[in-house]
């Protein structure tokens, strides 16, 4: 294994530990700290993406290892724009260990690459392409559904603690929710309608129904709920945020099959 | 540096003697100038009265006399007697006396913690002393520093930020929910005290439509044209609801005004947009079931005095965050009044020698004839040399006690020796 990602998933973590410092103590020096310390893991990651990609001569998407590293990637580049753009302190929380989570697992996985598949076939690039970008964003869906519940519960109940004081406002949480399932659909479904094609050009049938991939379906179909419900039936709030939270649990569980 | 502060204040003493005490602003000056022209003792002074406190910053030659000094003004000026004070006078000297000053300005000695009000207070107090010529080096530079310090502790802690009164924690909780309060209406149900003061805060806060509704229709126009809103008649509040994203009840009504079933219908045409309702009634105007409903938030009395109760925990978590800036502050102050003593004593030193060689050469070379402009340089070059050999040692090693302990005591013996001035 590339010894880069041991250094990368290092930073990760340390930058985790500061995001908890943060959290506890409050002091903006650990959050500058936490956001430095992921960003350089990410360089270190892409470099190390970028090395493995030259060496197999195809994007880093083949073997489960592959899956894993990019999945985390993937997951850091988005909490690194949503971080920026949303500004809200304690999504690092939520959002880093999910992608420490899939290194982890990438470690436990013999790193050799192993193309099962072919690798430069169009459909299928971009199936993969949208697959990793949407399963970021659900991601940052589902950290955004912890936030959400976790505030309106204190909220509900009366019993403002810790969380109260550092949470955004339920809106701006909301408001993630929005604009990641406006964005995460759309390209989700591009993924799946590419895989169907694929596997028709290939192997002449729509869907090759394994496990792995009837509960992927199911998660996808849960996204779709939530987009639907947003748009057309106004749903929001603590609703969506389960949804979110559902759906993402549901895409971890079919990966974790798909592995095994 | 003999800088002490006597005072009292809410913590000390009770408000029959703080109110014997007070100075209203306008008369500051005279206090000022009744306590210069009383007790000459006293060098530097800052009168610092608010309703909560009454103290006097001051410079004194000797520490004991000053307290006696001040403990006669008081006396003199309130016609209080001495047991009074003593039972409920605070002195503090040197080094205490700089930590209360930058704990009273930054509102961690107030009754409420993080009050933004009295770093105004400090500064009004200051500027009215400076104008009048009641300050020197030392209480200038302290009172300068002291208001950096209570900024410093404003933006690096969050002492000032939750509130601890039941109509600003209201405006916290529905920043909470809504975020930005920009464009959003509240509907006020019944009068009252409370619910103007609340809705004002709402407004100052962006809230842009305030309907009001009354039982007695004038009443709650009077209320809408305070707040620029609209009146609602009373039987059509429920049509009105939907509309709401904040509802601030306080009515004398017996029964509910607002139950589930309205609040729920008034969330389904809202397409689920979250309200927050507010009752302040007792007894109770909302129905406590629309806390149940998903998006909608309740708060009757009880909760938000809850929530002022935990405002006011994290508050003083925060407190001692600012504690230690208090203290770090006080330590480069005196590392910077170190500094500058050091600085003007040996500028002082050199002054004075300086002086007293220009003085002597001038008179020797106008008795001595014959002097060409060479020879003239000369001499001059060589008095300046004496000069500086003669101070070079000294300075030195005042350079270097200026860090021990026993630094001040060396200044003191130099000015004192050679009358140096500030």
């Amino acid at each position: 294994m590339n010894w880069l990602f041991i250094v990368s998933i290092t930073l990760y973590f340390l930058g985790l530990v500061s995001y908890l410092l943060h959290l506890a103590f409050r002091n903006n020096l650990m959050f500058i700290l936490a956001t430095a310390t992921i960003s350089v893991g990410f360089l270190v990651e892409t470099f190390a993406l970028v090395q493995i990609s030259l060496q197999t001569g195809h994007g880093p998407y083949t073997s489960p290892f592959e899956y894993c590293v990019f999945s985390a990637w993937t997951i850091i580049a988005v909490f690194l724009v949503a971080e920026g753009y949303y500004k809200i302190k304690p999504l690092g929380v939520f959002m880093v260990p999910i992608a420490l989570l899939m290194m982890l697992i990438a470690f436990s996985l013999p790193s050799d690459p192993n193309p099962m598949l072919p690798v430069k076939e169009y459909w299928l690039t971009l199936h993969r392409t949208m697959s990793f970008m949407s399963f970021a964003t659900f991601a940052m869906i589902f950290a955004s559904g912890v936030m959400y519940l976790i505030l309106e519960k204190q909220l509900k109940s009366k019993h403002l603690g810790g969380w109260y004081y550092r949470l955004p406002s339920l809106d701006a949480i909301d408001d993630i929710n929005r604009k990641g399932i406006v964005f995460g659909f759309p390209v989700s479904t591009l993924a799946v309608a590419a895989a169907f094609v694929w596997s028709i050009k290939n192997y002449g049938v729509v869907i090759n129904l394994e496990l792995s991939v009837a509960i992927l379906l199911v998660g996808w179909l849960v996204y779709a709920i939530l987009g639907l419900g947003r748009l057309a039936f106004g749903w929001r709030g603590k609703r969506t945020a389960t949804l979110g939270i559902v759906g993402f649990l549901i895409l971890s569980t079919a990966l974790i099959v798909h592995i095994h | 540096m003999n800088l002490i502060v006597f005072g009292v204040n809410h913590k000390t003493a009770p408000v029959e003697v703080r109110e014997k005490l007070a100075i209203p602003e306008e008369l500051l000056g005279d206090g000022l100038r009744t306590l210069q022209e009383r007790e000459p003792e006293i060098l530097e002074k800052v009168i610092l009265s608010t309703c909560n406190r009454m103290e006097i910053y001051a410079t004194v030659s000797d520490v004991d006399g000053g307290v006696n000094s001040l403990k006669n003004f008081f006396h003199g000026y309130y016609e209080i007697d001495y047991a009074l004070l003593d039972s409920s006078i605070y002195v503090k000297k040197v080094e205490d006396a700089v930590e209360h000053l930058f704990k009273v300005t930054s509102s961690l000695d107030s009754m409420i913690v993080g009050e933004p009000q009295i770093l105004g207070q400090v500064k009004t107090a200051y500027r009215t002393a400076q104008e009048l010529g009641f300050t020197g080096t030392t209480l200038n530079r302290l009172f300068e520093q002291s208001f950096n310090v209570a900024k410093r502790v404003r933006t690096e802690t969050g002492i000032g930020k939750n509130a601890v009164s039941i109509s600003f924690a209201a405006v916290e909780l529905a920043k909470k929910i809504f975020g930005e309060l920009d464009n959003k209406t509240a509907l006020l149900i019944g009068s009252g005290e409370m619910v103007e003061l609340a809705a004002k805060h709402l407004v100052s806060h962006g809230v842009k439509t305030v309907l009001v509704a009354n039982r007695t229709y004038d009443r709650a126009v009077k209320l809408a044209t305070q707040f620029n809103g609209e009146a609602v008649k009373f039987e059509r509040l429920h049509e009105e609801l939907n509309r709401c994203d904040i509802v601030i009840s306080s009515t004398d009504a017996p029964h509910f005004i607002v139950h589930k079933d309205r609040a729920y219908n008034a969330i389904l045409e809202r397409n689920n947009r979250p309200m927050f309702f507010i009752d302040i009634a007792v007894p109770r105007d909302i129905e406590p079931a629309v806390n149940e409903l998903d998006n909608c938030y309740l708060y009757d009395i009880d909760d938000l005095n809850t929530v002022v109760l935990a405002n006011m925990a994290e508050r003083a978590k925060e407190a001692s965050k600012a504690e230690e800036i208090v203290k770090k502050e006080v330590s480069l102050f005196f590392q910077r009044l170190d500094h500058l003593e050091v600085t003007s004593t040996i500028v002082g030193l050199r002054k004075k020698f300086e002086d007293v060689r220009k003085a002597e050469l001038e008179k020797t070379l106008e008795k001595v004839d014959g002097l060409s402009e060479k020879d003239r340089l000369v001499i001059e070059k060589m008095t300046s040399a004496i000069i500086n050999k003669i101070t070079h040692t000294p300075i030195n090693n005042l350079k270097k006690t200026a860090k021990t302990k026993h630094g001040y005591d060396y200044f003191k013996a130099l000015r004192d020796l050679f009358d140096l001035k500030d």
